[in-house]
Order: C-alpha cells, then structure tokens, then sequence
C-alpha cells in the first residue's frame, strides 16, 4: 500500500474520532484510549508490520464488552455508547491495517462517525468536520478506485479530483436543498440537554445570579429596522409574590392555530410592524420571545398558546433549538379592564416598604411621575452586585431595600413593583433579556444568557409602561474575529441546521419567479456578490481543465503556424509545404510570404537554430498574414 | 453499455438508504447533509463512469505475421472522440487474449493514445476477435461501467514454428543428387580437364592452371534450380495433436527451404501450391497451413512426385502416404518428435 | 550548393519531364545509397546513369546481365601471369564509381547475390584477398517488372540493399515530342562537362549524414515504419535496416533542398521510394501498388508541428 494511502486513511480515522470529541459529550477516557490510533497509524506509516492476530482478536473481544458495559450501565446511553465504541474500532483498527480494503471499513466507520455526531450536536464545529470529511473521502475513494486498478501516483489527477469536490461539494448543497423534508418534524427526539433559564412560571428570587455569568448564545435576532433603543425581549411576566418567589398566576392561555405556520395573534392595526428573525437555542421553557407588541408570528409548528399578557408558548418546543419571525408594533400593551386589582397585591409584612413609598413619591400626583421618582430612588441609592447571598427566612425585597442595598436587576424589578403597588399603581415583574451584542456585520443581535433580565411594566393610562430600575453594568466590546465566526454561526444555524420546508418553499418561488423585482430587491448586495464569486470560481475551474487539455503547450513557432493554419482554415494532416501548396491567393506577395513564413517556422522549429532575429520576422510575417487573412 | 455495481457499491447504495430514512425521520437536517453528500457520491459514481466512456473509440491492429503460440504485438489505439471532456482510468482488455489489458489514465477531448502489448495466439488458423472491452469505475469504486467498442478484427495465425535440427535440412546432398554433369554455367566445380580449343576462356580454372603449368578447364554442374516437394499428410487416420505437430513441422520446413533459396512445392490432400520461391510464396504456404485440417477422404494418389526432392511430412508410418517414403529424401514423423 | 542545382540541369536536359527521377538519384547518390530503377525498357535509364557519372566526373561501367552471366565477370578474376610467375586480379566491371547493372532480374540468383554482396560490403572478396570499390560507389540496377518473362525476380532481402527503387515512366508527350525534336543522345552525353569533383561528392555525402534531425521527426518517421509492420494490406512491413536507409535518405533529400535540417516534407517526399520495395503486400501486386499502400500510411500518420 503506498504511503499517501495510508496517510489519508490516518486522516479520514482522524476527522471521524474529531467530529465525535468536538461534540462534547463523549468520556474523556474513551477519547484518550481512541488516542492510540495515531500510534497505530504512526507505526503503519513507519512500515512496522500489523499487530498479532490474537491480539487483535483479544482486543476486539475486550472492545465488545466494554461496548456493552459502558452503553448499558455506565453511560446508559445507546448512541454516546456506540460513539465510544466507534473511538476505540478505529484504535484497534490502526494497528491491523494490511491490504488495500482494510482502509474502506476505516472509511465507513468515520461515515458512522459523522451520523453519530449529527445526532450529538448542532455546532458550527461539525460543519467544519463534514467539509473536511467530504473533501477527504473524495480522495479517499478515489485513491482506493486507483489502487484497485493498479496505478499508485495520485498526482496525474489532481486537477480532476479537485473538480470532483467541488461537484460534490455544489451537488451536495443542491440535494440538500432539494431533499423532502416532513411538515412538523419537530416531533424528533430532542437530544441537546437545553440551557436553564429564568423562565418558569414560578420563580425563586435570587434564582438568576448564576444564569447572569453564562455568556452562552440564547437566541440571534436578526431585526429590521434596527431600533434605536436598547431592546427588551419580553419573556413571561409574574403577578403575585409570595414566599420569596413570583408567580403567574394570571396566565389563562388560548391555544392558536396556525395555517401553513403562521398565526395571527392580534388584529395588525394599521401601525407600522417591525421583523425579528429570530433563532433560539434549546431552552428548557416553551416560551418564546419577541419585542414589544407582538401581533404575528411564523413558526413550523401546528399550534402555540398566548396567555393575556401576550407571552407566547410553543408546546412542541421544549428543548429545541428553533427558529421563528415575529411581527411587533411598536406600542405598549393594552391593560386588560377588571385586572388591575391583581396587580397590587402585596404581601403580608411589608409595611416598611409602603412607608418608603409614600416617602418617596410625596408631593407628586401623576402616576407618571411617581413610577419615575421610584425608579431614580432605586438607581441612586443601591448598589448593582451580582454577589448576593439571601439568609433563610428572611425576605428578600425588604433585605434588599432595608439591610444589604446591594443587588441585581431581580432585586431592583421586584423592590420598584413592590414600592409601586404601595403607591397604588399596578405593577408586575418581566422576565427576559435586554439588549445583547449587535453584529454590524451580520446586522442581528446575539443574546446570551447574561443578558438576562428582570424589569418592570406599570399600567398608567391604561397601558403596560416600562420601567427599568437597574442602573447598566460595564460593558465590553466583542472582537472582529469573534463577530465574524459568530455571524457564520448564526449562517449555520439558520441555513443548514433550520432549514424547512418553509425554506423549501421561499427557494422555490423564487427560482420560479426569478426575475421577479421583489426577489431581486431582497437579495442583498453582499449576497449577490457571493454567488457570482461561487459561481465564476466553478466557471474558471471548468475553463481551467478543459483548456489546459485542449491546447498543449507548444513554442511560440508552433503557436503561430498552427494559429495562420487555422485562419486560412486549411484542414488535415499537411506537411508545411502542402500546406503551402493548398493555400490560394491572388496576392503574389502574400504567397511570398506565406512561404517565408512556413520556412522560417519550419527553421526555428526543426533546426537547431533559435534566432532571435528569425523570431521577430517570423512574428511580422504572421501579423502580415493575419491581417490580411482577416 | 453495461452497469455492475461491486460489492463496495451495493453496500454504499444500502447505506445512502438508511441515511436517506434516518434524515427523514429525524427531520435532522445535520443527518440531511450527510445524506445529500452521499446521494452526490452516488450521483457522481453513476454519471462519470458514463461520460467518461462516452465517445471512446478503439482501433486495434496486430503486428503480422502471427504464428501460434509466438508472441506478437498487437497496437491498440484509443481515442477520445469528445469534444470538451476528458477521460480518465479506463481499462481496455480482450478476454481470454489480453486479460491483464491496458489501462489508460487519461486521453485528452478529441486526442488519441496509443498502445502496444505483446499477446500470444494458443492456435493456428482464422481468428475473429470481437469481444473487446472498455471498463471503467472512475472516480470511485462502486460501479463498473462496461462497454463493448465496435469492430471486430480478423487474423490469420499460423502455424507454430519449432526449431528445425540442421541435419533435417541436409543441402549439401540435395545439390549433388539432382545435378547432372555437365560442362555449363554453373559454379561448382566438379572435375578438372585440359583445355581443348573451343573452350571458352572464362572455364579456365587458373589454379589448376597455375600448379600444373598447363591450361586447365572446369567441369561444372549445371545450376540446375533446387527443386523441394513437400508432402503433408492431412488424411483423417491421425489424432489431432499430432496433425498439429505435423502442420508445425511443416510450416517450419517450409520457412527454411525459403529462407535457403530454394523453390518448393507444396502437396497436401486436396489442395497444392506449386513451385515457387521467395518470401510471398512461403505466405501463400503458410495461409494454407494455418486453415488446413485433415479431409475426409481415406486417401488420395499424389501425382508428379518425381519433379524436385521429395520431402514427407507424416504423423506416423502408418499414414496412408508411408508408401511413398520410398520415394522420399527423408521422411519426418511427428510422433517422434 | 552550387553544383547540385547544376548537376540537376544537367540531368534534366537529357532527360526531359522527370524531375523527381533526377533529384531521387541525386538523393541516392549524396545518401551513399543504391539504386534501383524498375521500369520496362527504354525509357532513359541508361542515359540517366550515364550523364550522372560524366556530371560528377565518375568512371561508370554498364553490365548487361544475362543468365550465362557468372560472378567473376562482375567482380573480376585472379589471372595467372606465367612471366611473373604470380596471380593478378584482373577487375570485373564493378570495379567504377558508378554503375549500371541493367536488368538485373533476367540473371541467375547465384549474380545477383555476388553483385549485391559487393554493393553492401562496398568491397570484393575472391580467393581470401580483398578489393575495395572505389568511393562514390553507387549502382543503379534497373530490372523489369516482373509480368515479363524469363526473369529471376530478386528476393525480398536483396530488394532491402537498395536505398530507393524508383520508375521512371514514359515522358508524356509534350517531354517526349521535345525529346525527339532535339534528338540528343549519346553524342551530348558524351559531350558532358564534369560540374563537381568526385572529392566534392565525398564532401556533400559526408555532410549529408549531419544533416540535423529534430526528434519529432525521428518520431514521424518511426510511427510510418511501425505502421507499414501494423497495415492490413502488408503482409512483412519494413525491417529497422529499411528505416535506417530512411534516415539517410530523408537527410540526403534536405540537403539537396539546400537545408542543414530534415522537414516533415523529406520524410513525406522519399517514403515511398525508400519502403515501397521493402514490403510485401498481402495480394500478389506490382510495386506501384506497394507504393499507393505506402502513401495512404504516410497520409494517416500525423504530421509532427
């Protein structure tokens, strides 16, 4: 087996076990037993002869039992199990590499790989992997076609190989583009974990201190038109506080259905609606979110619920990554009539906190004002800390307000609802996140987990009016590069991991309707540059191989001559001279110099002469008669 | 042209389906994309092999002439007719001829390769090839497309030739045994005698002249042309391999005398070419022996026998012919050789 | 050169019409080659092979075969001087620059090979001493085809010794109504000033075999030969000794066009004189046809650019 061979099976072996370790889920002890196949391959490579075959044997039987330990009681699951299994086959398999078939299983199992890994991840990071893969196995059949018929020099064809990937690689993104896809399959089995979030109907003060230092992505919005403010994407809101903890209780939901996915939430006045394109990790909540108003949402889903409060659930949800575009105005909700009442709710021993109202909002009228005479007294008088540790059986707003004065938005959101309801306003706590990093480059937001948050909606005038007591923490900016790899993240997850049918659908219409302005105005300049790059990148490759094969390199005395023979479009297998003898003209010159040219050609190119003076006139001679042939 | 997957394609094909399924059913498009760059490869291992041998032509011709069992050169020319697309990895073989074949690894749109391999004809006689064929599997290893390149090609092979042991040949004695004595042209000097007025000048033989001190004339045979008759015994009272050998032996005799400069004859039941010398007349022999085979008849009277140095060419003394052994300079049988 | 343009004129001028007969022999003559002309009688052979010798101020001898012809009356024999008391090698006619062996076919083949023996070896072997011929040497044997009757046609091998057959053909009737006309014969050819020394002839054939000869030329020329073994009309293609005399005629015929380097058109020009004659044809034919077969390899084989 040539050493090429051997090399790239090592690295087909590689790419597999990688896209399995970059998944995360694997046992760092199986990834460090499936190390041993670089030794494996190193030892090949070196021509050091294949492990004995009992050991092999002995190995294989050991490698079983482990499988079934391992996937049945230790890991207890299948798949994590048989990815282990596939590390340690390709540990064992490094050492028994003799003829030339034993590389296809090595192939196949890295095949196996992949589909494992697909089912354990949704990185970008096995985008990276199934491009290498592709481009891998490609030379690998390949090479195994050769070795099969008896050739051992890859290098002949590398222009044709490097065809064959990119075919593949442009067939690939047709077929998956053009594969059916199920309507709702979201009914597969969900497999990522999903992350904790704040967001449950009942929550606990204090609950959100750790989710605030997770910089892990929650969602990546992609808005139009970018608003001027920072955004407050709207979770759940809680009514009543009880023991320590929020509640919402006021979430009486009406289950919606869609038609084709979408669904109107709200009757759309004739108020301007903003887009958000939004893509959310798993989380372990069916809420979804979405700025402001919102009045129409898309989702491949058959059914989502909205309770009074306009929070959205999506049943099917739970712990998927989804994707889905909202439709917002940009006004305040309405305050549903009869439900102030249970918005002023305050719980039993508090009288302290209704004193510090009355303080604070003394003199002042307008609700308005008061709300905002609330919310500057909690800017300026208490400390922003993520550091807060509440003693049992204590209250924490009071502990907040009265002893520590130190806390997070949590603490500031449900010390203002607190101080608003002792005033006589109703108030109620929303959960959600604010802001997230903005993305010029991609032109969307990136929302993580720390971006989590708590704030405050008091109903004045018969609206639900935001208030944000937290004073704004430090910020740092992202780099360019992190930008740019999280915009193809988000590329990734929009356009490879989400693809629908919904997708299907859009490409369709417009391939249908391709000069359709609207598909034109759509596609964004940069887009539009991207593929005639693609595609002028196909074009020159094709031109690259198949003119290089047509013309051979000659000298520029053979050029020339095959060049006027062209033009005098004389035909067949003619000596110069015949050549000559066929050419007609009347011009007594141009036949003079028609031979002088085939003379001079046939010096420079059958002599040993190479004159450069005989090379100028030649070249005059074949300007002569090219003009003249024209 | 013809499609056979291997064994490594029925496999490749089983898992595009499970794949294929598995990504419907899990509705994971990570899955999806795994499907859709094999359902490629399999794409791409179905469409090249066909483009790649689309328009190849081939052109065969074998380096004549052809004996049995010697090798020869056969020239194989390919060429790609395409205008735009070349073609890469094909194998060209004649089974049961050239089954090892030749593998071409590229021929350019609209160029041509040529090839020459040595092959080797097991038996004499007219041989039509017309089972040519053009494999290929490129780029990848899970079908075989086969073609059949028209044309079909027509050889005449002939007869082994075998070593032949001088003594067979014996030309010395062929020369004096047909000579007659005479005091002509000829060259071969056979007696001396004095020069008689009337003799030419040129009989002087100026040697002998020269030792005796008297003029001395040549006696010479007349050059009389060397006349072979070949005789082979085709009737049917024979087993085929010896036949075979007898055919070879005589095809080898038959090169010899030629090549010697001899004028031969050659009788054979039912068919005869008369004297004649020279290169084309040794082929018109050897297209004879290359289709002869033994006729039906028990026996046939050959005429003018006595014309030349007979020559017998017998599978064993009791072929019908061994009665004319009398007559013969020599007689071969092929039983023992 | 000077004198080959000359010496063309020369030949011409007594042979009218038959240019490419001139400069073949001409050809023949600068490759140190033979000569074989076959062409029925008549037709200028003699007076081609004559003019040339007295051109080139060669000696020539003519040797009319016959059947009684022996050896020794070609190559010459060992007389005993009885004054001298010793043997002196009386010379036969071959003993010239350039030589004439008409109708070599109607002799013997045990001549035949004497004659071309000596053509080969360019010297004579008699009783263990050795001659040699004399330089230029060249012969041009004509023989008749071979319809005619009463002729040893020579064998195949003995065909290969000659580097070009040729014929010469009628002259069509304008050439031949001139011809007439001027009714010059042997009296001009006698008449014939010498235009170049032998030592110059020795000279052109020397530079002649440095003619340069690119690589792909070589390729062209090999593929015709390897194509005459492959033809299904031929049945014995040209053997390597054929391709080399190709070589040296193809040099020869550049530079006789004035080149110090071999074009397609040499090896296009001299092919068929050059292997007509060296192959066998499947169907008993004449050497025209031979010819035809050769020109369709030549029209096949791709020309080198």
């Amino acid at each position: 087996m040539p050493k090429g061979y051997k090399l790239l099976t090592f690295l087909v072996a590689f790419i597999g076990n990688l896209s399995l370790v970059v998944t995360g889920q694997l046992n760092p002890v199986f990834i460090l037993l499936g190390g041993l196949f670089i030794v494996g391959y190193i030892r090949s490579l070196k021509g050091l002869p294949q492990a004995n075959r009992y050991v092999i044997g002995v190995g294989s039987t050991i490698i079983l039992g482990i499988f079934l330990l391992d996937s049945f009681v230790v890991t207890g699951d299948v798949i994590v199990g048989v990815a282990h299994l596939s590390l340690l086959f390709h540990a064992l398999k490094s050492f028994d590499i003799k003829d030339p078939w034993d590389p296809l299983q090595v192939f196949f199992m890295s095949l196996i790989q992949l589909l494992l890994a697909s089912e354990l991840t949704r990185s970008m990071l096995f985008g990276v992997s199934f491009v290498i893969f592709i481009v891998l196995m490609v030379l690998a059949i390949f090479y195994s076609h050769l070795i099969k018929e008896g050739h051992r020099d890859l290098r002949p064809f590398i222009k044709p190989i490097s065809l064959l990937a990119l075919s593949v690689f442009v067939l690939t993104t047709v077929v998956f583009i053009l594969s059916p896809r199920l309507q709702g399959s979201l009914w597969g089995k969900p497999l990522s974990k999903g992350m904790r979030s704040g967001f449950r109907e009942n929550i606990k003060l204090g609950g959100l201190g750790n989710i605030k230092l997770d910089p892990s992505v929650v969602m990546r919005v992609s808005i139009s038109p970018r608003p001027k403010d920072t955004p407050y994407w709207r979770g759940i809101t809680y009514d009543i506080y009880k023991n320590g903890q929020w509640l919402s209780l006021l979430n009486k939901k009406n289950t919606l259905y869609g038609i084709n996915g979408k669904f109107d939430i709200s009757t759309p006045p004739d108020k301007k609606i903003f887009k958000q394109d939004i893509i959310l990790e798993p989380l372990d909540t069916d809420v979804i979110f979405s700025l402001r108003f919102p009045v129409r949402l898309e989702v491949e889903t058959r059914r989502i619920r909205v309770d009074q409060n306009m929070t959205i659930y999506i049943p099917e949800k739970k712990n998927k990554r989804i994707h889905y575009v909202v439709y917002s105005i940009n006004t305040p909700l309405k305050v549903i009539k009869g439900s102030e009442q249970y918005y002023l709710n305050i719980p039993q021993g508090m009288k302290r906190t209704i004193e510090l109202a009355r303080k604070i909002t003394r003199g002042l009228k307008d609700k308005q004002m008061k709300a905002q005479a609330i919310k500057n007294y909690l800017i300026k008088n208490y400390t922003y800390t993520l550091n807060v540790k509440d003693p049992e059986g204590v209250n924490p707003i009071e502990n907040f307000l009265f002893n520590t004065k130190k806390g997070y938005c949590e603490h500031y959101a449900s010390a203002m609802v607190m101080l608003l309801r002792a005033v006589g306003i109703p108030a109620r706590v929303v959960s959600g996140y604010l802001g997230g990093e903005y993305n010029k480059y991609g032109g969307y937001y990136i929302v993580r987990q720390k971006d989590a948050h708590t704030w405050v909606e008091a109903s004045i005038d018969g609206n639900w009016v935001r208030f944000d007591p937290t004073p704004s923490g430090p910020e740092g900016s992202p780099t360019l590069v992190m930008l740019y790899l999280d915009y193809l993240k988000l590329k990734w997850e929009r356009y490879v991991v989400q693809f629908s049918r919904y997708d299907q659908l859009r490409i369709f219409r417009a391939l249908s309707m391709p000069l359709s302005l609207k598909w034109l105005k759509q596609m964004k300049v940069k887009a539009a540059l991207l593929v005639g790059l693609i595609v002028s990148i196909f074009i020159i490759s094709m031109v690259y191989l198949f003119k290089s094969r047509r013309t051979r390199s000659y000298a520029e005395p053979t050029r020339l001559y095959l060049d006027i023979l062209k033009r005098t479009s004389i035909k067949g297998n003619l000596t110069p001279l015949e050549a000559y003898n066929s050419f007609r003209s009347d011009d007594v010159e141009i036949k003079k110099a028609f031979l002088e040219f085939i003379e001079l050609y046939q010096l420079l190119r059958f002599s040993t002469k190479k004159d450069e003076g005989v090379i100028r006139r030649l070249r005059e001679l074949h300007r002569l008669l090219k003009s003249y042939l024209k | 042209m013809k499609i056979r997957a291997t064994r490594e394609g029925k496999r490749f094909v089983l898992a595009v389906l499970v794949v294929g399924f598995a990504a419907l059913n899990t509705g994971n498009n990570l899955m999806y994309l795994i499907f859709s760059m094999l359902f490629s490869v399999l794409v791409i291992s179905l469409a090249l092999p066909y483009l790649n041998l689309r328009g190849i032509k081939v052109d065969i011709e074998v380096e004549e002439p052809v004996y049995a069992n010697t090798e020869t050169f056969i020239g194989i020319t390919i060429s790609n007719t395409k205008q735009l697309l070349p073609s890469y990895s094909i194998r060209f073989l004649i089974p049961g001829l050239m089954d090892e074949g030749v593998y071409i690894e590229q021929v350019g749109p609209h160029s041509t390769m040529r090839f020459e391999r040595k092959i080797r004809f097991k038996k004499r006689g007219y041989l039509t090839i017309r089972d040519f064929k053009l494999l290929t599997s490129f780029p990848f290893i899970f079908f075989e497309f086969q073609s059949v390149p028209e044309g079909k090609m027509g050889i005449l092979v002939y007869p082994e030739l075998m070593a032949v042991e001088e003594g067979f040949l014996e030309p010395s004695s062929l020369e004096t045994e047909s000579g007659t004595i005479s005091r002509a042209n000829g060259e071969d000097v056979h007696g001396l005698r004095e020069y008689r007025p009337g003799d030419s000048i040129r009989e002087i033989h100026w040697k002998a002249t020269a030792k005796r001190g008297e003029l001395m004339v040549k006696e010479v045979y007349e050059a009389v042309p060397k006349n072979i008759t070949l005789v082979l015994d085709n009737t049917p009272a024979q087993e085929e391999a010896l036949f075979e050998k007898a055919v070879s032996l005589a095809a080898s005799l038959c090169t010899e005398f030629i090549k010697m400069g001899y004028s031969l004859r050659f009788i054979t039941c039912a068919k005869t070419i008369p004297f004649g010398s020279g290169m084309e007349h040794l082929f018109k022999i050897l297209d004879l022996l290359a289709v002869i085979k033994r006729v039906d008849r028990l026996d046939c009277p050959l005429k003018e026998l006595e014309r030349g140095t007979l020559y017998l060419i017998l599978a064993s003394p009791t072929s019908p012919f061994n009665r004319y052994a009398s007559r013969a300079k020599r007689v071969f049988y092929a039983e023992r050789l | 050169m000077r004198w080959i343009e000359e010496l063309e004129q020369i030949l011409s001028s007594v042979i009218k019409g038959k240019k490419e007969a001139i400069r073949l022999a001409v050809v023949a003559l600068l490759a140190k080659g033979h000569l074989l002309i076959e062409d029925v009688p008549g037709v200028g052979k003699t007076t081609l092979a004559l003019t040339l010798a007295k051109a080139t101020d060669c000696s020539f001898h003519r040797i009319q075969f016959t059947s009684d012809l022996l050896p020794s009356d070609i190559l010459g024999v060992h007389i005993y001087n009885q004054e001298k008391r010793q043997f002196e090698f009386n010379p036969g006619p071959i003993f010239a620059n350039i030589v004439l062996a008409d109708e070599i076919n109607r002799t013997n083949p045990k001549t035949q090979s004497a004659l071309l023996e000596a053509m080969n070896e360019r010297k004579v072997s008699i009783d263990r001493n050795t001659y040699k011929l004399p330089v230029p040497f060249m012969v041009i044997a004509t023989q008749n085809p071979l319809e005619y009757h009463g002729t040893f046609p020579l064998p195949e091998s003995q065909l290969d010794r000659f580097m070009l057959h040729m014929r010469i053909g009628y002259p069509n009737y304008e050439d031949e109504k001139k011809a007439l006309m001027e009714m010059k014969d042997f009296e001009t050819v006698e008449g014939i000033k010498p235009v170049v020394s032998r030592q110059q002839i020795l000279d052109a054939q020397a530079m002649a075999e440095r003619v340069h000869m690119d690589e792909s030329i070589y390729d062209y020329l090999l593929q015709i030969v390897t194509a005459t073994r492959r033809h299904e009309k031929i049945r014995l293609g040209v053997s390597t000794r054929g391709a080399q005399f190709f070589v040296r005629a193809a040099r020869a015929h550049a530079f006789v066009n004035g080149r110090d380097y071999v074009v397609p058109d040499d090896i296009k020009t001299v092919a068929p004189n050059v292997l007509a004659h060296r192959i066998i044809l499947k169907s008993r034919t004449y050497i025209r046809d031979a010819e035809e077969v050769i020109r369709s390899i030549v029209e096949r084989v791709p020309v080198p650019v």
